[in-house]
């Protein structure tokens, strides 16, 4: 079976200091995958550098077989891949209604905007509530819903989250994953999701990758790693091994 | 429903067409002088609106807009200036330009059209950037328009002025421009453009994952906007009948600028009324610096209080309504705003809090 998403030896660098080295992992459709992995580990770098929003140095990113451009974030969002970036990235002083119609726009056709639009207000009651006032008055769990909603009527395939719990009580976080359950059961979503906390993850995700300095320490079904200790071991860089799991020496998986 | 939605959609627009008929009608019954005053606000409006088309939307200040204004005053009185003296002083002209007249309508579609397609050259360089690197790139065009045509005599007289122009424009021409600028204006920003401008305004890294092309739509404002301050510029030439280089230059860009910056640059409105009040502020400053009589004493201010005054007033703003006198939003009749989000909150059942 073919990845829908695949990423072979990615390499990213800011200036001299390397954020990926060699990163590679892929989702396949229909999958609910997890990057997890501590501050700093390039789990924000890894979906930049999908999304287009930063330059690679190496390696290949390909969606469905076909190589990603580099560098032209609104070029790949019209391939069906949506970012929501990290820090709910709301358009402040627009109304809700507006920063979804925003993301309806390269629907290119009225009608089916309006019906997408329609849809996403079924998912999000709580953001119709508040249609008309700016994105910027919401509350920090309204708008991550927003930002989702916003991606959602992108029409993409594959949604990839960036911290959905960031700054979030721990009531609305569990809100939030609903929703992208939900989402994934009715709209045939595939999710790529980062997070830096493994235990909520565990119960949603269906597979996990470890990431720490740049590159995959770990991956395995979240049934393989459900009892959590060979996640620690990567996570903080510990030796040792899970028992299903896969440990990743070097740079190569 | 749909008629309400339509009204409230156009109402922004028509309560400031309407608000600025009311203020035309009045000065018009005044005298000359404040005749003229009117008109010169009218004009500035027109500058001002087109401005905020590209400044207000994209959030991209430009100190290079003035330019516009001087390139279509100039194509403008290529247009309109007598042949006989053109041959004398504009040797250098086309010969379309050179040999022809033409009426007002087509000098300002000319005025319009030049500052449109400099806005296209220009902009295609400098859309990339952004921020106060994009400010400051606008403002070294405006340096470069400056040169250009204080310089180049056999096209544009040099330091000389291009005299003769026929002064068509007067208080209602004036308002019809105007009122055409403000609806084109909120047109834009009703449009999907306007919109996903707003957007990259906003959160460029969330425009983006949006799959806007941000360079398309700031080029795409730019250079409508570079066109409505054409035509501003076409006014002003046929208002004062009298075009020089430097009048385009660093004191008109300032007042543009405080009138976006006094009514809040994130509104239409914001920009329609810091026209008003900025004018005032100048007229009332002016008026004094000229002195009042008190009885016998006549009380004047120094020379000079008017810029003083004027910067007082954009310190206030600045400090005390940092977004404005209009805090970046519309004027609208509250009694047409959309109800939806409270008939919902007033049903639905508070759960999940």
């Amino acid at each position: 079976m073919s990845a829908m998403l695949e990423l072979s030896d990615v390499e990213v660098r800011y200036g001299r200091l390397v954020a990926l080295r060699g990163l590679s992992l892929e989702v396949h459709k229909g999958e609910v995958v997890c990057l997890i992995g501590p501050n700093g580990a390039g789990k924000s770098t890894a979906m930049a550098a999908i999304a287009g929003g930063v330059p690679r140095v190496a390696g290949s990113i390909r969606l469905n077989g076909q190589e990603l451009p580099a560098r032209k974030p609104e070029q790949i969002a019209r391939l069906g891949l949506s970012l929501v970036p990290e820090g709910r990235h709301v358009f402040g002083t627009l109304t809700v209604e507006e920063n979804l119609r925003v993301g309806g726009f390269l629907r290119g056709n009225a009608r089916e905007s309006a019906a997408a639009l329609e849809r996403v207000a079924g998912y999000f009651p709580r953001l119709k509530e508040r249609w008309t006032s700016p994105a910027g008055r919401l509350s920090g769990g309204e708008q991550q819903m927003l930002s989702i909603g916003r991606a959602l009527m992108t029409n993409p395939r594959l949604v990839m989250v960036d911290e959905p719990s960031l700054g979030l009580a721990p009531l609305i976080v569990d809100a939030v994953y609903e929703i992208l359950l939900e989402l994934r059961e009715r709209e045939g979503l595939t999710l790529l999701i980062n997070e830096q906390s493994s235990h909520r993850i565990l119960r949603f995700a269906d597979r996990i990758y470890v990431i720490r300095n740049g590159t995959i320490q770990l991956h395995g079904t979240a049934e393989a790693l459900r009892d959590g200790e060979a996640i620690k071991a990567a996570y903080f860089g510990f030796k040792g091994t899970g028992a299903n799991a896969n440990v990743v020496e070097g740079a190569k998986a | 429903m749909f008629i309400r939605t339509a009204l409230r959609g156009l109402i922004t627009p028509l309560l400031l067409i309407l608000g600025v008929a009311v203020i035309t009608f009045l000065g018009v019954l005044g005298g000359d002088q404040v005749q003229t005053s009117l008109t010169e606000m009218l004009i500035r409006m027109v500058v001002v609106v087109g401005m905020w088309i590209f400044v207000g939307n994209s959030g991209v200040i430009s100190f290079g807009h003035v330019g516009f204004m001087c390139i279509g005053g100039y194509a403008a009185a290529w247009a309109t200036v007598d042949p006989n003296w053109k041959s004398i002083m504009l040797t250098g002209l086309p010969d379309f330009l050179q040999n022809g007249q033409y009426p007002f309508p087509y000098a300002v579609i000319g005025g319009a059209v030049l500052a449109a397609v400099v806005a296209i050259v220009l902009g295609a360089a400098i859309m990339r950037l952004s921020g106060i690197a994009a400010s400051i790139a606008t403002f070294a065009f405006l340096m470069i328009v400056n040169s250009v045509y204080s310089n180049w005599d056999s096209v544009t007289g040099g330091t000389s002025s291009i005299i003769g122009i026929p002064t068509v424009v007067g208080p209602w021409v004036a308002f019809a421009f105007a009122a055409g600028a403000i609806l084109l204006a909120y047109a834009f920003k009703s449009s999907r453009f306007g919109l996903m401008l707003r957007a990259t305004r906003e959160d460029e890294v969330a425009a983006k994952a949006s799959a806007i092309n941000v360079f398309r739509v700031r080029l795409a404002a730019f250079v409508l906007s570079a066109g409505v301050v054409g035509v501003g510029g076409a006014l002003w030439a046929h208002f004062l009948g009298v075009l020089t280089a430097d009048s385009f230059y660093l004191s008109l860009s300032f007042i543009t600028l405080s009138m976006l910056v006094v009514g809040g640059l994130g509104s239409l409105t914001g920009a329609v009324v810091g026209v008003v009040v900025v004018t005032i502020v100048v007229e009332v400053l002016r008026a004094l610096e000229g002195g009042i009589a008190l009885g016998k004493a006549t009380l004047s201010l120094p020379p000079g209080s008017q810029e003083i005054g004027l910067g007082l007033v954009l310190a206030l703003i600045m400090i005390f309504r940092p977004s404005g006198l209009t805090r970046g939003r519309e004027f609208r009749l509250p009694w047409l705003q959309s109800r939806a989000g409270v008939v919902v909150s007033n049903t639905a059942p508070a759960t999940g809090e």
